[in-house]
């Protein structure tokens, strides 16, 4: 089992619960801390006095590394062996792969309230992406024609979804009913037939 | 006088708050630089410092536990918690530490703090960020529960909240934060916090409600008067402690009641009202008295929020089923 978290949630008591456990119950886990160094506006240093996040799995008992996190071939392989540790039965790791958030933290977030373009223009230096490119095109193992290629593909299929999803029509409204119980009590069965019935303007 | 929106009312409050009494503390995720993410704290940092405007790490049960301790030695933290669906993490420290200081330590210790937090839907956003979970605090004892309905009420409930020597859970209602406009006199008047707001007068039926659905409230009985149906309009305002006098009196003279919430019906707050109106007021009744309320299902998507939250057109069909008897 892989578990994907961010920074902030390691401030979390549950997350500290479920290092606990996994501590003493050695269950086949990998804890993946996404540390881009923000959380909504709250920066790294505000948000844990620790030198890494990696080491709060020492005090439960566990093995945890840091790895660089705009590396994706290091990510690859520290989670692969993360992966062989589980799967032999040895326990949990935490990974904390360090990166950090080059957009704002959704849509209706403004990063520049918080933080300075300049600091996010000097990450854009360590963009994973362009350094894969680097690397991946160093050994002949990539082109631009061919990036050009992937981003199109990948850009048609974003559009589509899109365009899917501009194009349906909303759940009907017995939606909300569904997946609450294997087996709609009366009471809700009677709501469910009540929300048809004020749909068919019977009311 | 100016004319301010809900969230602003919110922010003069605080500031106000913060300027008559030193102890007053604000601590909350993205509360500081950012504003918080309705911005209600918008600027408060720069006016105030980092010392009584405290950004905290994410950690809600933590924020609240700190807050207990705090209030417990003379501060009077206010708390923001970012959505409704976050709050539930606070529970363990509001119910079991909050609201109890005062009856453990047989009033040597007390726990004057507010724990704010938006509520309801309307706002296009998932789930955990559209929840009105006031049921669950209101079934606390020793927690006042609150839930606003316009910027002057809200000016005038959360300086009460802030100034009360209990704690207090304060709902704000998210999509009326920047719904609508209304002068507010930022003169430090406080509102009681065991009233409800009678917002309209009418003989024929009660509609009693908090929240996001006094808009709908007042909607409806302009929309019945057309019908020649006069609707009194109560905004309950304070569930705990509830103004049950008020209501009272106004069945009493109309035999009718609507009991409005967006909450889900079963074990909701109507059901406390409607058990009181079965008792002292059930010789006032001349109709079963009616809920409209969200169902028992988790909030929907934003696509069909509007098919949960409870409206106008149910509210009016509520009524014209009330209207039958008697």
């Amino acid at each position: 089992m892989v578990c994907i978290l961010g920074d902030g949630a390691t401030s979390k008591g549950d997350f500290q619960e479920a290092l606990t456990m996994a501590g003493v119950w050695r269950p086949p886990l990998v804890m993946l801390i996404a540390n881009n160094q923000w959380a909504i506006s709250v920066p790294r240093a505000a948000q844990c006095a620790a030198e890494t996040l990696a080491q709060k799995s020492i005090a439960a008992g566990i093995a945890g590394e840091q790895v660089d996190g705009n590396d994706a071939i290091a990510v690859r392989d520290r989670v692969a062996t993360a992966l062989e540790r589980a799967r032999a039965g040895d326990g949990a790791t935490v990974i904390e792969a360090l990166t950090y958030r080059l957009s704002d933290h959704t849509t209706s977030d403004d990063a520049r309230r918080y933080r300075d373009d300049t600091e996010v223009s000097e990450h854009w230096h360590d963009d994973p992406v362009a350094r894969l490119r680097a690397y991946m095109t160093g050994l002949a193992a990539w082109s631009r024609a061919h990036e050009e290629h992937v981003i199109a593909d990948a850009a048609a299929e974003m559009e589509a979804a899109a365009a899917t999803w501009l194009g349906s029509s909303r759940q009907p409204v017995t939606a909300m009913f569904d997946f609450l119980f294997q087996t709609l009590p009366s009471r809700l069965a009677a709501q469910r037939a009540q929300v048809v019935a004020e749909e068919n303007g019977d009311v | 006088m100016s004319d301010v929106t809900m969230v602003e009312a919110i922010r003069l409050t605080l500031a106000w708050a913060m300027r008559e009494d030193p102890a007053v503390l604000l601590l909350g995720e993205d509360i500081g630089k950012d504003g918080g993410v309705f911005r209600a704290t918008d600027g408060l940092l720069a006016r105030f410092g980092p010392e009584r405007v405290l950004d905290t790490p994410l950690a809600e049960a933590g924020i609240a536990g700190v807050s207990v301790g705090l209030a417990a030695q003379s501060f009077r933290p206010v708390v923001e918690i970012q959505f409704m669906g976050f709050a539930y993490a606070t529970l363990d420290q509001m119910l079991n530490h909050a609201a109890r200081m005062r009856t453990r330590t047989r009033g040597r210790l007390t726990c004057p703090m507010v724990l704010r937090t938006p509520c309801g839907g309307g706002i296009h956003a998932p789930e955990h960020h559209s929840e009105s979970g006031e049921a669950c605090f209101a079934n606390v004892p020793g927690l006042r529960v609150v839930v606003p309905s316009s910027p002057m009420r809200a000016y005038g409930l959360l300086l009460a909240a802030i100034r009360d020597p209990d704690p207090v859970v304060f709902l704000e209602p998210a999509r009326l934060y920047r719904s609508a406009r209304e002068p507010v006199a930022d003169d430090g008047t406080a509102s009681a916090l065991d009233r409800c707001f009678v917002l309209r007068e009418g003989a024929d039926v009660t509609l009693v409600g908090w929240g996001g659905l006094v808009p709908d409230m007042l909607d409806a009985a302009e929309r019945l008067a057309g019908e020649n149906v006069a609707a009194e309009v109560i905004d309950a305002a304070t569930l705990v402690p509830l103004d049950m006098e008020t209501i009272l009196a106004s069945v009493a003279k109309t035999g009718r009641c609507v009991i409005c919430h967006e909450a889900p019906l079963t074990g909701g707050f109507g059901a406390e009202i409607a058990a009181r109106l079965a008792g002292p007021g059930l010789l006032s009744l001349l109709a079963p008295v009616e809920r409209v309320t969200g169902y028992d299902t988790i909030m929907p998507l934003p696509r069909l929020e509007d098919a949960y939250i409870p409206g106008t057109k149910r509210i009016l069909a509520a009524v014209r089923r009330a209207m039958r008897h008697g």
